[in-house]
C-alpha cells in the first residue's frame, strides 16, 4: 500500500488493495542462482537502456538497493513496493517506481525482473492492465526465456506460466473472530489459492489482513486467474460482511465497546508496539467501515498503518530509533492522525 | 549447528527459557526440545522443504541418472537443493525428470495465456488460433453468426501465414 495512494477502489472498506506481478527471465542471461556480479550490472544496464525514455507509464525513479540506506529499503518493502528479498540483498539489485508508488520493476530478485502494480479495492484487472503494457514493451525490446510448454520460464518452477501471481489483501476481522477464516483458508487452497499473511511467503496474519493469491501459474491464462481470485474475494467479502452484520445485531454493546476500547487505547496510548497498534487499528478499520466511528477515513487509517511501521516510522522521523523510541514515536504519531483534526497540537 | 543439549544431532529448534528474570536462549535437537520441555515440538517447515519433499520423493524412484544442464553446468542435484534452476534451457535438460513434478505443482503442464511479442512464430500462432477457435464457438453458441464468421476468416488467415 503505497503512502501517496489515496484513490479509493471497489470495496476499499475490506478489499485494501490487489496486486500482480509478473515474474520475467531474459533468454541470454544466466538465471539468478547462476548470475555472476557482471551479469547482474549487465541485466541493471540492459534495463535502463530499456526504460529509460520512455514515457507511457509516467517518470520512473531508479531505487538503487546497493547504495540506499536499509531503512528506507524496508520502508519500500512495507509499502510493497519492493520484496522482502530485495530488501535483503545488499548489492547489485534495485528497482523502478513511478511518482504514484503504483508501479515497480525490481531487477535481480528471484527472477531478472518483476513487474508489479498495486491498487486500491478490487482492480486486479488495472493492475495486470498496467503490468501487461509494460511486459509488452520490454519483450518488443528484447528475448524473453519463454517455452511453447511451459510459458514464461522463471527461477522456480512454481512460478513457470504466466509467471503471473495476482493477490488481494483482506481486511477479515469478523471472520477471524467467529473462527470462519479456517474453513475460508482450508477451501481456498482446494482450489489452487493460497492464503497468506501481508508480506506474502511465510508471513503471518497481522491485523486480520490476508493476502489471497493464485498457487496456480501454468495452465490457466492471466484472465483466467485474475477471475478466479476476483472471483473468489467477492466470495470472501459478501461473507466477512454478513458476518459482520450478525456480530453487531447480536450484541450491538460488546461490538462498539471493542470498537471503542481500541479507538480510546489508540487515542490515549503514550507506548505502543506494532503488533499490538496493527491489532487495535483492526478494531478502529472495522468500526469506520461499519459506520461506528464517523469520524475517520479507511484511505487515512490506510496510510496511518503504512506510517506506523517500524521503518517507516524511522524514515519519516529523519533519524534510525531503537525499539523503546520507536513504540513512544509510533503512539504519538497515530494520536495526531486518529485526533479530530481541531484537537490537534 | 549441534543440539547443546546431546552435541550429536544438529540444533533446529531455539528454547527461549527465563532463568533469574534473565532471557536464556538454548539451541536443541527436535528430540532433546521434546524431552526438556515436555512438549511436542515440530522443527518450523518452510517452503522449501516442501518443494524438496516433492521433487525428493521422485529421487528415491529413478535415482541413478543424472541430469546435467548443458549450457549453465547446473546438476539436477544442485536443482532439487535450491529448487532454482540455473538458466533457461535448464528446463529443457531436466524435463524428463521434472516434467512430472511440473505437473505435480499445477496440476497441468502446458501454458495457457499471454505470449511475448518477439518470439518466433510457431509458437504464438497455435495458441492464438486456439485462442480464436475458443472465441469461435462461443460466438457460434450466442448465434452471433457475424461475429462468428470475423473470428473464422482471422483463423483462416493465420493459419495460412503459418
Amino acid at each position: 500500500m503505497s503512502v501517496k495512494e489515496s484513490e479509493r477502489g471497489p470495496e476499499y472498506d475490506i478489499a485494501v488493495t490487489s496486486r500482480v506481478r509478473l515474474a520475467r527471465n531474459f533468454e541470454d542471461i544466466p538465471f539468478s542462482a547462476r548470475m555472476s556480479a557482471k551479469h547482474q550490472a549487465e541485466l541493471i544496464q540492459k534495463m535502463q537502456q530499456i526504460l529509460s525514455g520512455n514515457k507511457a507509464f509516467g517518470r520512473l525513479m531508479y531505487a538503487d538497493m546497493t547504495s540506499m540506506h536499509p531503512i528506507d529499503k524496508i520502508s519500500l518493502m512495507e509499502r510493497h513496493l519492493i520484496s522482502p528479498d530485495l530488501a535483503e540483498t545488499k548489492e547489485n539489485c534495485g528497482a523502478y517506481i513511478n511518482e504514484d508508488e503504483n508501479l515497480s520493476i525490481m531487477i535481480n530478485e528471484e527472477d531478472h525482473i518483476r513487474i508489479q502494480a498495486i491498487f486500491s479495492g478490487i482492480q486486479l484487472d488495472k493492475a495486470y492492465k498496467i503490468c501487461d503494457g509494460i511486459d509488452s514493451i520490454i519483450s518488443e525490446k528484447a528475448d524473453y526465456a519463454f517455452d511453447d510448454k511451459y510459458g514464461y520460464l522463471t527461477s522456480c518452477p512454481t512460478n513457470l506460466g504466466t509467471g503471473m501471481r495476482a493477490s488481494v489483501m483482506l481486511h477479515l476481522p469478523a471472520l477471524v473472530m467467529t473462527g470462519y477464516i479456517k474453513s475460508i483458508l482450508e477451501s481456498c487452497n482446494k482450489v489452487g489459492v493460497t492464503v497468506r499473511g501481508i508480506y506474502g511467503e511465510n508471513s503471518e496474519a497481522v491485523g486480520d489482513m490476508f493476502q489471497v493469491s493464485n498457487q496456480i501459474s501454468l495452465g490457466r491464462s492471466e484472465e483466467e486467474t485474475i477471475a478466479c481470485i476476483d472471483g473468489i474475494c467477492k466470495q470472501i467479502i459478501d461473507r466477512e460482511k454478513a458476518l459482520r452484520l450478525q456480530l453487531y445485531r447480536k450484541n450491538i454493546y460488546k461490538f462498539e465497546d471493542r470498537v471503542f476500547r481500541s479507538y480510546g487505547l489508540l487515542l490515549n496510548a503514550r507506548i505502543i508496539s506494532s503488533q499490538e497498534c496493527f491489532k487495535l487499528l483492526s478494531d478502529v478499520r472495522l468500526g469506520v467501515s461499519m459506520g461506528i466511528i464517523k469520524d475517520i477515513d479507511i484511505a487515512g487509517l490506510n496510510e496511518t498503518v503504512v506510517l506506523s511501521q517500524p521503518a517507516t516510522l524511522q524514515k519519516i522521523s529523519g533519524k534510525p530509533l531503537n525499539h523503546d523510541e520507536r513504540d513512544i514515536k509510533r503512539a504519538e504519531l497515530i494520536r495526531q492522525r486518529l485526533l479530530p483534526a481541531e484537537k490537534r497540537d | 549447528m549441534l543440539c547443546q543439549n546431546c552435541q550429536k544431532r544438529p540444533a533446529k529448534v531455539q528454547l527461549t527459557q527465563i532463568k533469574n528474570n534473565a532471557k536464556v536462549d538454548i539451541y536443541l535437537c527436535e528430540q532433546c526440545a521434546n524431552e526438556i520441555s515436555h512438549t511436542e515440538f515440530v522443527a518450523p517447515f518452510g517452503f522449501n522443504d516442501l518443494l524438496f519433499g516433492l521433487f525428493g520423493s521422485q529421487i528415491k524412484q529413478d535415482a541413478p541418472v543424472a541430469l546435467k544442464c548443458s549450457e549453465c553446468g547446473m546438476e539436477y542435484s544442485e536443482f532439487l537443493k535450491s529448487s532454482r534452476v540455473g538458466c533457461s534451457k535448464c528446463y529443457k535438460a531436466f524435463e524428463p525428470k521434472l516434467d512430472s513434478i511440473i505437473k505435480r505443482l499445477h496440476g497441468n503442464a502446458e501454458h495457457h495465456g499471454k505470449v511475448p511479442n518477439r518470439v518466433s512464430s510457431n509458437i504464438s500462432v497455435p495458441n492464438e488460433v486456439e485462442k480464436l477457435k475458443q472465441l469461435l464457438n462461443g460466438a457460434i453458441q450466442k448465434e452471433e453468426y457475424e461475429e462468428a464468421a470475423k473470428i473464422r476468416d482471422r483463423i483462416r488467415s493465420l493459419e495460412v501465414g503459418e
